[in-house]
This record gives structure tokens, sequence and C-alpha cells, in this order.
């Protein structure tokens, strides 16, 4: 699998619920296509640099995922022919992503848990795994972060 | 008579690469708030003569900043009327 970040402009002129419909529909894509969605996160409203098919302001959203490397094109193809969306970019992240990655992303939530309930239900145990919890928590956290320049960025293809 | 050839005066300010010397300054199209210090006020990209970015870190920075463009977090050229 490869791991992508498609972050696209929808019309801000749409309804709260046509700005969900939107959302979920590309979403849905992902997941139909044998993606999975690592992070989505809403933008809003923001002002264009520049007008976009005569809109001043577009609504933001980036949608991080990772699936097999048809997916951007299927994903693109849909975006080019939604009227609703006014631009997209795709970079990969990624070149091998693969479910361990995936389930890594993940973890820290889990993880976290785990430790508060060790600390609670465990005091005396000095158990192995306790220690290692708050190093690898550390890590994932710089794992969060996938925009952040990584060198190895390609551009995949750019619509309109 | 000594004919003093005039050298022209070279302004040898040490420029270093922002991001080579802050490595937790990313460059990112996401973040055109960065960006921003690395094109003029009309939106075009400073040659890193002047800005005095390393020749890797400019690449990076004006593949993101045409990114930025692409997607309008950024302009392409600001129409400022003089
Ligand atoms: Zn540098």
């Amino acid at each position: 699998m490869r791991r992508y970040e498609t972050l696209f402009i929808v019309d801000p002129e749409l309804s709260d619920d046509g700005l969900k419909e939107v959302a979920e529909k590309f979403k849905d894509i992902i997941l139909a296509d044998k993606g999975h969605i690592i992070k989505y996160d809403e933008w809003g409203k923001r002002k264009l640099a520049y007008p976009v098919r005569k809109r001043e302001y577009g609504f933001y959203i980036l949608l991080d995922y990772c699936g097999p490397s048809d997916i951007v094109n299927e994903l693109e193809r849909n975006m080019r022919i939604d009227e609703r969306v006014l631009k997209y970019i795709t970079v990969k992240l990624s070149d091998s992503f693969d479910m361990e990655d995936l389930e890594k992303m993940k973890e820290p939530e889990k993880s976290a848990e785990a430790s508060t309930e060790n600390e609670g239900t465990v005091k005396s145990d000095e158990s192995e795994g306790v220690t290692a919890e708050p190093e690898s928590t550390e890590e994932t956290s710089e794992r969060d972060d996938p925009s952040t320049g990584e060198p190895g960025e390609e551009e995949v293809d750019s619509g309109q | 008579m000594v004919v003093r050839r005039r050298r022209r005066r070279v302004f040898h300010r040490r420029k270093i690469c922002r991001f080579c010397a802050d490595s937790s300054l990313k460059i990112d199209y996401k973040d055109p708030k960065t960006l921003r210090y690395f094109v003029t006020e009309r939106g075009k990209i400073i040659p890193r003569r002047i800005s005095g970015n390393c020749a890797k870190h400019q690449r990076q920075l004006s593949l993101a900043i045409k990114r930025a463009r692409h997607i309008a977090l950024m302009p392409y050229t600001t129409t400022t009327t003089f």
C-alpha cells in the first residue's frame, strides 16, 4: 500500500449537510477501493489566494489515507467530475505503508489508555511493558505529523 | 601614477539557510505562513542568492510554494495596482 494525502476545496456555498455529503462521498470512495483513512481534517472556510470559479472562499478538507496506487486515480476522477469540488491536490507521503504501520498510527491512543490502566490497577507490578511505553508515544507523536516536508514527497497529480 | 582599479564592493554577508539552521522549521505546502517569508510582496519566489537558502532546501521550498499556489493557499501573483 501507499500513503497519500489529498487536500481539496469544496464550494463553501453548500449547506452544512451538503458539505458533509461531499466529504462522506470521498471517504466512501477510499473505503470502497480497499483504502483506509488515516486522518480526516476539516480546515473549514478560508479565503482563497485567488478566486476560483468566481468563489472568493473555499472549504478546505484534508484526507490522509493509504491504499493501492490506483486509489488516487479513482478519487481524483471523481473529484474532477464533481462540480462541488473547486480544486484538489494529492501528494504521496509514503511508498510503502502496510497494515502494521496503520496499526501503529492508531496505537498512541490505545497505549495511552493501557498505561493509565496499568498505573491504576497493577501499581506494584513492575512489568517490562510499562517502562517502554512513554518512549513509544514520543515516537508516534512525530509520526503523527505526516506532512512536515518529508523530502520524499512526490506530487502525484493535480487537478484543474 | 597608479591606476587603481575600482573594486566593486561585494557584500559578503554570510547568509545561512534558515532550514538548515533550524531543523524545526519545516517546508510544507500546507503552511503558507512559513512560505510567505520566501516570496516577494507580489508573490514571486525569492531567489536563493538573496534568501541564502541552500540548494536542497530551495528546491523543496519552490516545490512547496508551487503546490500552495495550485491549491489557492498562495497567490500566483498579487495584482496590486500601482
Ligand atoms: Zn538548507
